[in-house]
């Protein structure tokens, strides 16, 4: 029932986290590794109707999740039908109704509202279900998407490696930039920095370790160049935000003070707005990619497995990659900078 | 000089293969004021928009300044220098007055408003028309009658040479009426025409040339305002003479309908006491601001009263608020009927039934029947015409009409006191002479009290059982029977 | 008897206020009911009807409030507090006391609004556009930003007597008695008057303030019933569950005829306005047509509606 948008008061918050699972506290645990993704083959998918409840399509990630499953659904010569969930519980129920009426035969449910799964499950039709980033409990049969704290980790190793190759792990502060509101997601990606950094340049002393809650662009914007004004002359700090534009904004601060040189950032989406920045800006070390122009890689084939009675793995994790301004153009195409 | 300023030539207009107006003639010189008569339907505003350009005739020419047109638009009679200043303010309150005058004109270059230059002009064209007003005030706080005159102001920067008034002083206080008659004074010296509509009588000799009467869409009397016969105007206007002044009859005394005793509200009147036997009709008669109609807000609950008592029906009565004066039998009519009486975009059933639904309705529901009984019950006794019926908007009514309704909602309640502030206000002559004789009969058939304050001394003479007088908040004279008349009642306010 | 045959026919001239708002209605259930294989069905039927009683109980109040010329914006966010303390409730206590303690909420917060409105005098925009953002607050501040699993409590929302869902025929109970209370009651007819023109309201002796209080703490209460029913049909609460729900309210009743100055609408006008949003919302879904395209389309009909009663309004106009 939405003829004027409603919900936007909080895309803002929601469209700065590039990923959807932070939205939930239903994070499923982080497992090594991940699944490769594969192309949906041709002709697989004949005969067979597969159903997307999405995200929010006004959201980018989400959007992106929705044209790559529509993409390999197409490939794959499935039937495929898309709801919108429109990041609310009782939209995405109403959609799960219309998936019972036109008879699908399995779907990928990217709800946000973990908690209103049950009632989803049970409203739909009884098929195979893959959830997308958030649980959708108990009728999921598989589970795809971010591997949080790996994802942390990833890039945390990514600044671990350049500061011990060029500054012998000397470092004057490790700035993280948070996001309470995000619950437990916020402790795995933030803390996956950490570790993956601990990893290569030993634990970090208290002392040097400053969290803000800003892992906003306009946050971070308020906050950095306070952080900066602390560490008079220090050219080796180490800024990580849960987000891209959390950095975007760190390093917008820092050159508003004349200091971009002195921060070492690494982020965590390795969205399209920021590919040209990482590829131009030697001091962004690393962005951890999610991926999710490829998520129907992944849930498309999974998907008409599970239809087909094949047996899936209950872990679909993404494999993801730290990205730099030398890696960059292996992972994406990167035109126009 | 024999050019006229404007000439319309056997002009015919039909609204929806109506004919309404049947080949009418106007003339205006310049310096002439003409007074354009008659009742509400007899053509006077269609003639005048056709003038302004607002719609087109039918057939028929019309010549400004030499120049013959079989059409004319809005834009044009604008460059010919026709301007129209009507009843209802076409003002900017939050302006200043300097602002007011220019407005959207305003004096200056490339965006900016020169204001040294702006007001320097105010004050002279202010000047011009001999007024008092202070160009940096705003609009919003002047009298009624001052921004009238604003809005003349302005059609003169705009180089007026025809001005069409449309019943200007329905809303005005006799001294205000005085001074836009001045100030018209001076356009006339400045060979500016005038056409003034007007429902006032008394009006036109005093400031019109001449007079011409409009009936039924036929022009039906032009004469000089000078000689012109008052009895020769009405019946000019009616078709038929009109009704000699029906004499009060000596009322019997039933009991005390309201009793007041040294009734005060503050500064705005102190002292008054009076009583109105039930069937009375007693008006009181007094200028704006000589504290009538507060008088009549304080009794009802909208005022605070600061001293004094009233009785109702021998009762004790202290007014809290209009919900309990309502609730005791008191009706209470506002002068302003679009802000405090009418309800616009509900129907004339509902808008009569109002204050009766306690009556009307069994455990909080109203009986949509009883509703539609009771308007047409009134409908007829009121002479109220609905066209299409109780469901009609109240807001599509003519002024005269939604008056009735309105006083048709305190006879349906039942009221034991009828309180009436300014009852004809913007109501024209055939419709007001109606009201007069319906409050007159209701009030003795049900002996309802009425206390009526009124500016109008027409009015008070064609209304009345009694009549006081009020001045500066305190009644100063009392007439009764054949005493009530119009030099005595005038003498008395001023 | 002649003279009744006279207002009859002339009432026939004047076209009905929902009788574009139906023509439109009409005309998208038909093209639905064409263009999809899936529309024309019961189990869809009772798919929109469900969708819809949320909203629609919220608007029942809403229509009341609005005749009168005032708005109420902190009903969503009212929702996903009543949802949050009731999950809160069920949880620890039981069914009885969460939706006693929801519904008292409803109740409290009203006497708040109603208070502020009628007594301070501070105007119902801001006091509910404050309330909107200070409840919202507080719906975070219960779960701690969380969602919150409310277990054995679906049939307030899910149970079907005779084939019915329950929200629904809460729904159209509460209409009906709404609709009749607007028609013939004092109350709701006091509430055109308000709405029409509050000063001659005040002067005629209505009880304006008594009858508004009354409708705000109707209009919370109606916020915190519907909050109870979307989380017992999602058997779990949401803060952000009924966030916007306040424009969908206003966007149905505006609708269906109403005016944001007051003194116009109708129960049915906004059950049709309710309906026809509900139809569109579905239909656009069973078509596939994209998410962004569903937005442009629904802003689009919202227009061409009103623009349809404002020619309405215009016609009639000129035959009077």
């Amino acid at each position: 029932m939405k003829v004027v948008s409603s919900s936007k008061a909080r895309l803002g918050v929601v469209a700065a986290l590039a990923i959807s699972a932070l939205i939930t506290i239903q994070i499923v645990p982080a497992s090594a590794g991940g699944v490769d993704f594969r192309k949906a083959v041709p002709g697989s998918g004949k005969g067979i109707t597969i159903g997307l409840i999405g995200l929010d399509d006004s959201i980018g990630f989400g959007k992106d999740v929705h044209d790559s499953i529509a993409r390999e659904a197409k490939k794959a010569g499935a039937k495929f039908v898309f709801c919108d969930g429109k990041l609310k519980g009782d939209v995405a129920l109403a959609c799960a109704k219309t998936f019972k009426l036109k008879k699908v035969q399995g779907y990928l449910n990217f709800n946000a509202d973990a908690a209103a799964a049950a009632a989803i499950c049970k409203a739909g039709p009884q098929v195979p279900v893959i959830a997308i980033d958030i649980e959708q409990d108990p009728c999921q049969s598989a589970f795809m998407g971010a591997d949080n704290a790996n994802a942390g980790a990833s890039t945390g190793k990514a600044i671990g490696n350049y500061f011990k190759k060029n500054f012998n792990c000397e470092y004057d502060a490790f700035i993280s930039l948070e996001d309470y509101g995000v619950g437990i997601a916020n402790e795995l990606r933030m803390g996956g920095y950490r570790d993956g950094f601990a990893s290569v340049c030993g634990a970090i002393p208290a002392a040097k370790l400053k969290k803000y809650d800003a892992g906003r662009l306009d946050k971070a914007l308020e906050v950095m160049p306070d952080a900066l004004t602390t560490l008079p002359g220090k050219n080796k700090i180490i800024v990580v935000a849960i987000n891209d534009q959390g950095i975007q904004g760190a390093f917008s601060a820092a050159k508003a003070v004349g200091r971009e040189k002195d921060i070492w950032a690494g982020s965590q989406g390795a969205e399209k707005t920021v590919w040209c920045d990482i590829k131009t800006n030697d001091h962004w070390l690393g962005a951890t990619a999610y991926f999710p122009e490829r998520y129907g890689e992944i849930g498309v084939p999974y998907l008409i497995d599970l239809i087909k009675g094949k047996k899936v793995p209950f872990q679909l994790k993404i494999k993801h990659v730290a990205i730099n301004g030398t890696n960059i153009d292996k992972n994406f195409k990167v035109t126009g900078c | 000089m024999n050019v006229d300023l404007a000439h319309l030539k056997d002009i015919r207009k039909s609204f929806n293969g109506v004919e309404v107006l049947h080949g009418v003639d106007l003339t205006l010189a310049p310096g002439e004021v003409l007074a354009l008569l008659g009742e509400n339907g007899a053509g006077k505003s269609t003639l005048v928009k056709i003038l302004a350009g607002d719609i087109p005739p039918t057939s028929g020419s019309i010549t400004i300044a030499d120049t013959e047109l079989a059409r004319l638009d809005v834009y044009q009679a604008r460059q010919l220098g026709v301007r129209m200043i009507f009843q209802e303010l076409n003002d900017a309150p939050t302006l200043s007055v300097a602002e007011n005058i220019f407005l959207g004109q305003w004096p200056g270059s490339k965006g900016f408003v020169a204001w040294g230059d702006m007001r320097e002009k105010a004050r002279e064209i202010l000047k011009r028309l001999e007024v008092d007003i202070d160009v940096d005030a705003q609009a919003g706080s002047l009298r009624v009658g001052e921004r009238q005159i604003l809005e003349i102001a302005r059609a003169l920067t705009q180089n007026a040479k025809v001005l069409v008034l449309d019943e200007p002083t329905a809303a005005l206080s006799n001294t205000e009426v005085e001074r836009l008659f001045i100030v018209m004074d001076q356009l006339k010296k400045q060979g500016v025409g005038m056409i003034y509509i007007t429902h006032r009588l008394d009006e036109v000799s005093r400031v019109a040339d001449r007079v011409q009467v409009l009936r039924d869409g036929n022009s039906v009397l032009t004469v000089d305002a000078k000689g012109a016969q008052r009895d020769v105007l009405v019946t000019a206007m009616l078709g038929h003479e009109a009704l000699k002044n029906a004499r009060p009859a000596p009322v019997s005394t039933t009991g005390n309908g309201l009793e007041i005793t040294n009734l005060s509200s503050g500064d705005d009147f102190t002292d008054v006491s009076m009583t109105i036997n039930a069937g009375e009709v007693v008006c009181l008669f007094g200028k704006i601001g000589s504290g009538s109609s507060e008088v009549l807000e304080s009794i009802y609950g909208l005022r605070p009263v600061t001293g004094g008592s009233i009785q109702i029906l021998g009762k004790k009565f202290t007014p809290k608020s209009p919900q309990e004066s309502s609730s005791s039998g008191i009706g209470y009519l506002p002068a302003d009927r679009q802000r405090l009486g009418s309800f616009g975009s509900r129907s004339v059933a509902e808008n009569l039934a109002v204050a009766s639904w306690k009556a009307m309705s069994r455990l909080g529901f109203v009986d949509a029947g009883n509703e539609v009984k009771a308007f047409s019950r009134w409908s007829d006794a009121l002479k109220i015409s609905a066209r299409r019926g109780p469901t009609q908007e109240i807001a599509t009514l003519s002024g005269g009409n939604q008056q009735k309704v309105l006083l048709g909602r305190w006879f349906e309640a039942k009221v034991q006191v009828l309180l009436l502030v300014e009852p004809t206000r913007g109501v024209d002559v055939g419709a007001r002479r109606d009201i007069y004789d319906i409050i007159r009969r209701q009030a003795k058939e049900s002996g309802m009290a009425v206390l009526v304050a009124t500016s109008d001394y027409e009015e008070v003479v064609l209304l009345a059982d009694r009549a006081l007088v009020m001045s500066r908040g305190k009644i100063v004279s009392e007439f009764t029977g054949n005493s009530v008349e119009a030099t005595s009642l005038i003498s008395a306010a001023s | 008897m002649s003279k009744t045959t006279e207002v009859e026919k002339d009432k026939k001239r004047s076209i009905p206020a929902s009788a574009p708002l139906m023509v439109f209605f009409v005309g998208l259930f038909t093209y639905f009911s064409v263009a999809s294989e899936y529309f024309f069905d019961i189990e869809n039927f009772r798919n929109i009807a469900v969708a819809l009683a949320v909203t629609g109980i919220v608007c029942i109040p809403g229509t009341l409030l609005m005749i009168a010329g005032q708005v109420d914006l902190s009903v969503g966010s009212a929702a996903a507090v009543s949802g949050m303390i009731m999950a809160n409730m069920v949880n620890k206590h039981s069914i009885a006391v969460g939706l006693i303690t929801a519904l008292v909420f409803g109740l409290t917060l009203g006497i708040i609004n109603g208070f502020l409105v009628t007594v301070i005098g501070v105007n119902s925009l801001i006091t509910t556009l404050g309330g909107l953002a200070t409840l919202y607050g507080i719906a975070l501040l219960i779960g701690n930003g969380q969602t919150v699993m409310m277990r054995n409590f679906e049939w307030l929302g899910t149970a079907q007597p005779w084939g019915v869902p329950l929200p629904v025929v809460i729904f159209t109970v509460l209409a009906i008695m709404g609709a009749i209370s607007l028609r013939k009651s004092t109350y709701g007819r006091s509430l055109y008057a308000i709405g029409s023109n509050p000063n001659a309201a005040r002067v005629v002796g209505i009880r304006s303030n008594r009858l508004l209080f009354i409708t705000f703490v109707l209009s919370s209460v109606g916020a915190a019933l519907a909050g109870a029913v979307l989380c017992s049909q999602l058997s779990a609460a949401d803060p952000n569950a009924a966030r916007g729900l306040e424009l969908e309210v206003i966007t149905a009743i505006v609708l269906g005829g109403a005016s944001l100055a007051g003194g116009r609408g109708s129960m049915f006008g906004t059950i049709l306005g309710l309906c026809t949003i509900g139809i569109l919302n579905n239909g656009l879904i069973l078509l596939d047509v994209p998410t962004f395209w569903q937005r442009v389309a629904q802003g689009l009909m919202l227009i061409i509606a009103v623009s349809f009663d404002s020619l309405r309004q215009k016609l009639n106009n000129q035959r009077s």
